[in-house]
């Protein structure tokens, strides 16, 4: 059943699910990073999507809408509040207070929730100079999403093999200087979503590369590439 | 690329080539990019964290960079013109309702009007009134219906690119993927419907929705 779920990520962001499996599908997204993800994602490709149905619009319909939006009052930026309130319902009374305290350091509190219910993993996704390679390998899917500016990385992968006993992934970013570590991972039932600080003294990735190496990882590779891209 | 994989290019003496003119590549892409003129999706984000703070002519900017996508998107769905501008109208007042709320963090301007385009338009094609609504406005639309779809069609280069991006993306799809992927995003369906429509059972659509969006994604996130 949860297993389910996670794979409702797709129709969701398509609106085909019906409205009683997009309101579950919803609550569950509250308390799944990985579909957040996910929902991100597809969401980038819909709208890709519907950039490709654009459609120049009847030149009246731009005045029509300023007039009306002339008297149309905003909403306030809370939306970040609302979600946790319906997350952990507390008594009226506590709500109250909580929102009268918000309302006063309205934008601090926005800002934190804001960052409390980012995962570091989105931060790196979303960053304006992401880049994302899909790596060739033989089993299951990689990708490395990476930010120079954050100087993160996340590795993405679904269906991959166990490494083995004491055995664990090694991520290599590979420049000029050669390849350099960027991180140990283990996938948890063939999936991995891990975020990786990289070496600020490390040249510019020109290609990246996972390797199987012994628990506790290499200072340089010692196994097959199993995944590779250049970038 | 795919041959590269269990040899190892990690060595010096093999890799170093291969890595100089791989990063001569990246200066060069680099340079491309900085000589580009400003980016539409930062002219965007900022038109719309203006218009958040309650700046008309912001949000005006905002629209002339976005109105094509959305009106498109609810006319590929709704299939109904004199409709598709009263949805159309509706989603510009709560985009600006909701703009103080919108978080660049999250997604591009664009993705996130289509994203509040598409739910409204298929929202209204499904509650029963609507439907009702359309169905006699489609009986007397009928013979209008395709062309004016054809005839609207922007002629923006910026959509041009993304049309012919997304048709090549279309293409790492296999046919029933695409075929489910568009009922459900263009036909406005469930995958509910979708199956009923194909009558093919429910999880085989859901996972072809699924399989097809991935591809969409591995596709078109590879950097140009």
């Amino acid at each position: 059943m949860s297993d389910d779920v996670h794979h409702l990520a797709a129709a969701y962001t398509l609106d085909a699910l019906d409205p009683d499996e997009r309101a579950m599908f919803e609550a569950h997204l509250d308390d799944c990073e990985r579909c957040r993800v996910e929902v991100a994602e597809f969401g980038e490709v819909a709208g890709s999507l519907a950039g490709a149905a654009a459609t120049t619009p009847p030149p009246a319909m731009r005045d029509r809408v300023l007039a009306e939006i002339a008297e149309t009052r905003q909403d306030r930026p809370t939306v970040r509040h609302l979600a946790e309130t319906r997350r952990r319902p507390r008594s009226a009374m506590l709500l109250a207070t909580a929102a009268a305290i918000v309302g006063l350091i309205a934008g601090a509190a926005i800002a934190l929730v804001a960052f409390d219910r980012t995962s570091d993993s989105e931060v790196v996704l979303s960053a304006p100079d992401a880049i994302t390679m899909p790596l060739d390998g033989a089993e299951g899917s990689v990708r490395v999403v990476w930010s120079s500016e954050l100087g993160r990385a996340v590795v993405l992968g679904d269906g991959l093999p166990d490494p083995g006993a004491d055995r664990v992934y090694e991520l290599w970013s590979i420049g000029d200087d050669g390849p350099v570590p960027a991180g140990l991972f283990s996938p948890d039932d063939g999936r991995v979503q891990t975020v990786f600080d990289l070496d600020p003294n490390a040249t510019t990735p020109a290609a990246w590369g996972i390797t199987n190496e012994p628990d506790g990882g290499s200072p340089a590779p010692t196994g097959d590439i199993l995944y590779f891209a250049e970038v | 690329m795919t041959s590269d994989v269990g040899r190892h290019p990690f060595g010096r003496d093999t890799g170093g080539a291969t890595a100089r003119a791989t990063m001569d590549d990246v200066a060069r892409l680099r340079i491309l990019r900085s000589a580009e003129p400003a980016d539409p999706r930062t002219q965007a984000v900022e038109a719309l964290h203006a218009a958040g703070r309650g700046d008309e002519q912001a949000f005006a900017r905002f629209y002339d960079l976005v109105a094509p996508t959305v009106f498109g998107t609810v006319l590929r769905v709704v299939r109904n013109r004199s409709f598709a501008e009263e949805i159309t109208q509706e989603v510009f007042v709560e985009l600006w309702r909701l703009a103080p709320r919108y978080d660049s963090e999250r997604g591009s301007p664009t993705t996130w009007a289509a994203t509040i385009a598409h739910r409204r338009a298929v929202d209204r094609v499904r509650s029963e009134e609507s439907a009702r609504a359309r169905d006699d406005r489609h009986a007397r639309d009928v013979p209008a219906e395709r062309d004016e779809v054809a005839e609207a069609v922007t002629e923006h280069a910026a959509a041009e690119y993304d049309r012919a991006r997304v048709a090549k993306a279309m293409e790492q799809l296999t046919d029933v993927q695409r075929e489910a992927v568009t009922l459900a995003y263009y036909g406005g369906h469930t995958y509910r419907e979708v199956a009923s429509l194909l009558d093919t059972p429910e999880g085989t659509v859901k996972t072809r929705i699924r399989d097809g969006l991935i591809k969409l994604r591995d596709y078109l996130e590879v950097p140009a």
